[in-house]
């Protein structure tokens, strides 16, 4: 069952980190693909560039924008999103993403992912700006669901709920971050089972799995460690629903060896089949790439 | 749509105050967009915190994001100042000159010009010159610039030396300053305290495969190179150098220049 994009399946991959590049240049470890955090490699000619042009030379590469601020009220910025587009056509990323969120307003950034009240009023402001980005993008905007700490008052109906909404109404695809579902769900007391059921399978386009740490009162997605138990339980509910799709591990702090990394990334292959050389996806895969 | 504006400007003032959440939710850049009883409504609460406990979580987290940001960037300045006090320097920082762009790079572009016009973190002359050396470094990783090859060096000495011109490295940046930020920079890496008393200094930055490079010059080696770089022969170029209170370049000390020079790949034949 493949994602209503006719998007390919890129198998399991593995976020580019700067810890790595040596790594992945001089030993050109077997991974499936590869996920770059967008603005780090937007406005630098510099090695970020030389080492992203090479990665993309011999991976598909995802890119995962930060700072699009979708939710956000001031206006889009274009002259980033023109940006965001050549940089995709110049790795060849079959799609690029972004988080439901906004990051900041009246001009300011506070690079964090901030959470929204989910309701009418914001659905019809987050879908008018997906739909504008997916113009200037010249292809479907892929939005994931961010952990969150806190809920407002003035939600109207569940998160689960309102990405449904937003996916079909803005033709957007999802990324289904299974850690922050789980997250999310221990914070806000809801099912995350439940909420794996209600979103449309067929929008599914990528996964992300990372690790999380409890601070007492609540779980912060703090990308530090290895993916926990229940969290693997979901993603093997999640990719029942959907089918295999690209799947990628995140670690952004106290980042081990490349090695321990992708060993931890390919235990998603517990649940999803590898893909076979030469198989149908990995063909897909590479004329996507191509 | 009236709600979502007025709940994210007040969300953002919570988040960026540098107080307790308590003083962020009662402060006036919160309390314009929602007075403190909407406030406590605004967010619901979980089975284990209250509704402003649930917006300590992002508030805390906007700094330590700043400060990585910020050391990444200028480890030099984050050294000397030490752990706590870089803090401090970090929370002064982002309220005068916050975040604005879509990318942390830009975050630190206005710290040389915060730390002119700021008291609070002496010494000041020295660590503006040491946090202008690391922006520089900065700008000269992130280039548009191809690195060039291994330079070939200028013909040997020949009769029209005088009108020789020559092209340099297009990631070159010259900088003059009046603390020794270089050297101070490499103490700090080392783990060690720098000098902090005025010497004047001068440097060249530019990139080599990628990794910038820095190479401490002399006065008349920082001003033959200037003049250089803007075209001028290097008869013209030699004579600028001396001029302006420098000291004529011996021959010995013209050939160990240009030795270096292309040894480093600053200079080539045009």
């Amino acid at each position: 069952m493949g994602d209503r994009f006719g998007l390919p399946d890129l198998g399991v991959g593995v976020g580019l980190r700067t810890v790595h590049f040596g790594h992945v240049l001089s030993k050109a470890p077997e991974v499936d693909f590869f996920e770059a955090i967008t603005e780090n490699f937007l406005d630098t000619g510099g090695r970020p560039r030389h080492v992203l042009d090479r990665v993309a030379e011999r991976y598909p590469v995802v890119l995962h924008g930060v700072s699009m601020s979708i939710g956000g009220t001031d206006p889009l910025d274009l002259g980033y999103l023109r940006k965001v587009k050549a940089l995709a056509a110049r790795v060849r990323a079959p799609w690029v993403s972004d988080h439901l969120c906004f990051t900041g307003v009246s001009g300011r950034n506070t690079h964090d992912l901030l959470p929204l009240p989910y309701n009418e009023e914001t659905l019809r402001h987050v879908v008018r700006r997906a739909k504008r980005v997916s113009e200037v993008l010249e292809q479907p905007l892929v939005l994931e669901n961010p952990s969150s700490y806190a809920e407002f008052r003035s939600s109207t109906m569940s998160e689960a709920a309102f990405f449904a909404r937003l996916l079909k109404d803005a033709d957007c695809g999802m990324l289904l971050d299974v850690n922050n579902v789980y997250v999310s769900s221990v914070n806000h007391g809801f099912d995350p089972v439940a909420y794996l059921d209600a979103l449309p399978a067929d929008r599914v386009v990528q996964y992300h799995l990372a690790g999380h740490t409890d601070k007492g009162t609540f779980l912060l997605d703090s990308h530090s460690a290895r993916v926990k138990e229940e969290v693997w339980g979901l993603y093997a509910h999640a990719i029942a629903r959907t089918g295999p799709r690209a799947t990628l591990l995140e670690w952004d702090q106290d980042i081990p060896a490349f090695a321990t990394v992708h060993a931890e990334a390919k235990k998603a292959l517990k649940h999803r089949p590898p893909l076979a050389r030469g198989s149908a996806a990995d063909a897909s895969r590479r004329a996507a790439h191509a | 749509m009236r709600e979502l504006p007025r709940l994210e400007r007040w969300m953002q003032a919570v988040i960026v105050h540098p107080g307790s959440v308590e003083e962020a939710a009662c402060a006036r850049s919160a309390t314009r967009h929602l007075k403190v009883s909407e406030a406590r409504r605004a967010i619901l609460p979980s089975k284990t915190m209250q509704p402003l406990e649930r917006l300590a979580v992002y508030q805390g987290m906007y700094p330590l994001r700043m400060r990585d940001a910020l050391v990444a960037d200028y480890p030099g300045l984050a050294a000397f100042l030490g752990h706590r006090r870089f803090f401090e320097f970090v929370l002064a920082y982002v309220r005068v000159f916050p975040s604005r762009s879509y990318t942390f790079a830009r975050l630190g572009d206005h710290v040389p010009e915060f730390l002119r016009k700021t008291r609070r973190f002496p010494p000041a002359p020295f660590l503006r010159e040491l946090a202008r050396l690391e922006r520089a470094i900065n700008e000269v990783f992130d280039l548009d610039e191809e690195d060039e090859g291994p330079a070939s060096p200028p013909r040997h000495v020949s009769a029209d030396w005088e009108s020789r011109r020559f092209a340099v490295a297009p990631t070159l940046r010259l900088l003059a300053f009046r603390y020794a930020a270089g050297p101070a920079l490499d103490a700090l890496k080392a783990g060690k305290r720098p000098g902090t008393r005025p010497r004047p200094t001068w440097v060249a930055l530019h990139r080599r495969r990628y990794a910038v490079s820095r190479l401490d010059l002399t006065r008349e080696e920082f001003r033959l190179l200037g003049a250089l770089s803007t075209g001028r022969p290097l008869g013209a170029a030699l004579r600028g150098a001396a001029r302006k209170g420098g000291k004529p370049l011996s021959p010995r000390a013209v050939t160990r220049a240009f030795r270096t020079f292309t040894s480093e790949g600053l200079l080539r034949e045009r």
